[in-house]
């Protein structure tokens, strides 16, 4: 459930392969206007599957699906009656494992896309340099290149509002038991960059398969190592000025939650404090989604945004809600 | 345990669960299959303001958290015609 802000708050979905429109019509923080923008059960032929990534830019609205990207232009001018996208590309790898997306645009108005790897852990490079990859273009789909590899499912990233560098979590390997590996936030400082996967995890962790090809030492590390399998999705910076002086130019993560540990962790928010590049600190913003005691949750967080009023929007795919997050007042 | 030894309004919780569960899981990745398979029974329930235990969550002091918007991908969609 990315969501993208532009006067209208558009949300993409994973499950539901639909991306909905959403507005505040009287300004009372509540959405009171849902339009549905893309809905493959109504429009077979557009094969919108897991649209979850979606990006903004100059009136259109793209959304990427698994091996596909469409436009919706001057999307805000049709929300009632949305005309047939534009196919701008349909050859990107089809694998569904990871393959669902988180797209944006950059401040160099590129458009970033990843492609996760299409498995647990394997090496499938030699059949696509593209797997386990983040890639950018122009946005007409030109001109696309590599920026990151070794990344094994990115599903939330976003620009240092300071130095205008890409940060991006990453989910980490399964069955390498409750505790391991961490996962990852990570920063890229310069194009090209490897961040490990399948040799290294987390900067530390040689894999057990794959570690014995190349040493961790080849690899960029994470900024934070992460919790084991806690599925740090979104990430942002909080810029606004609505939240104490403290949390301005930190990290938050919304951290969907572990399916593979014996015992359940994640399902919160957390923020990473930072001096300058490095962190600080990893705690806590939200929790209790979570009932420790039963391991029965009410809710996953999956994508973070702030308004323009600096409140902290979080979408939720278990309870099927957006939540504000405010201070004070 | 066989059906028919359940009571009938439990059965039918159940079976309205798979019915949620099939739908929206379907094209999700496999590992994920595997943790919504797991979860609560509760799937049938549609989320709404008034539903969520918001109370249950801890945030930092002076901070508070609303419903924005509800029923964003909710279990309506399973029912309409294909």
């Amino acid at each position: 459930m990315q969501m993208v802000l532009e006067g209208t708050l558009f949300v993409g979905t994973r499950n539901e392969n639909k991306v909905y429109a959403l507005k505040d019509t009287n300004g009372d923080f509540k959405v009171d206007d849902i339009h549905v923008i893309a809905d493959d059960l109504e429009q077979p032929a557009n094969d919108l599957e897991q649209p979850n990534g979606i990006a903004f830019k100059d009136g259109a609205l793209y959304v990427a699906a698994v091996s596909k990207l469409y436009k919706f232009s001057n999307i805000e001018q049709s929300l009632e009656n949305p005309p047939a996208p534009e196919l701008i590309y349909d050859d990107y790898p089809t694998e569904f494992h990871h393959g669902w997306k988180y797209i944006a645009f950059g401040p160099d108005d590129k458009l970033y896309v990843p492609v996760g790897a299409p498995c647990n852990i394997c090496d499938r490079t030699d059949e696509d340099e593209r797997f386990g990859t983040i890639t950018r273009m122009d946005p007409d789909g030109s001109n696309r290149e590599i920026v990151a590899y070794g990344v094994r499912n990115t599903v939330g990233f976003t620009w240092h509002p300071d130095t205008d560098e890409l940060w991006f979590t990453d989910n980490n390997r399964d069955m390498m038991g409750d505790d391991l590996p961490p996962g990852e936030l990570n920063r890229i400082s310069e194009a090209g960059q490897h961040f490990g996967y399948p040799f290294c995890h987390a900067g530390t962790i040689p894999d057990p398969e794959f570690g014995s090809q190349r040493p961790c030492s080849d690899f960029v590390p994470p900024v934070q190592q992460l919790g084991a399998h806690v599925a740090a999705l979104g990430v942002k910076f909080d810029t606004g000025s609505m939240f104490p002086d403290e949390y301005k130019g930190h990290a938050f993560l919304a951290e969907h939650g572990s399916w593979n540990r014996s015992k359940k962790i994640g399902y919160r928010v957390t923020l990473v404090k930072l001096d300058g590049n490095n962190a600080v600190s990893y705690e806590p913003f939200i929790d209790g989604w979570l009932d420790d005691e039963t391991q029965e949750e009410f809710g996953r967080p999956v994508d973070l945004l702030f308004l323009e009023d600096g409140s902290l929007l979080i979408s939720d795919d278990e309870a099927n809600v957006i939540y504000r997050v405010t201070y004070g007042g | 345990m066989k059906m028919a030894q359940l009571p009938l309004k439990t059965a039918f919780v159940v079976l309205f669960s798979f019915l949620i569960l099939s739908c929206n899981g379907k094209k999700e990745k496999s590992e994920e299959n595997q943790n919504e398979t797991a979860q609560e029974d509760n799937s049938g329930d549609t989320a709404t303001e008034s539903s969520l235990p918001l109370d249950r969550l801890n945030l930092p002091e002076g901070f508070k958290i609303d419903i924005y918007a509800d029923g964003i991908g909710g279990n309506s969609v399973c029912g309409h015609p294909k």
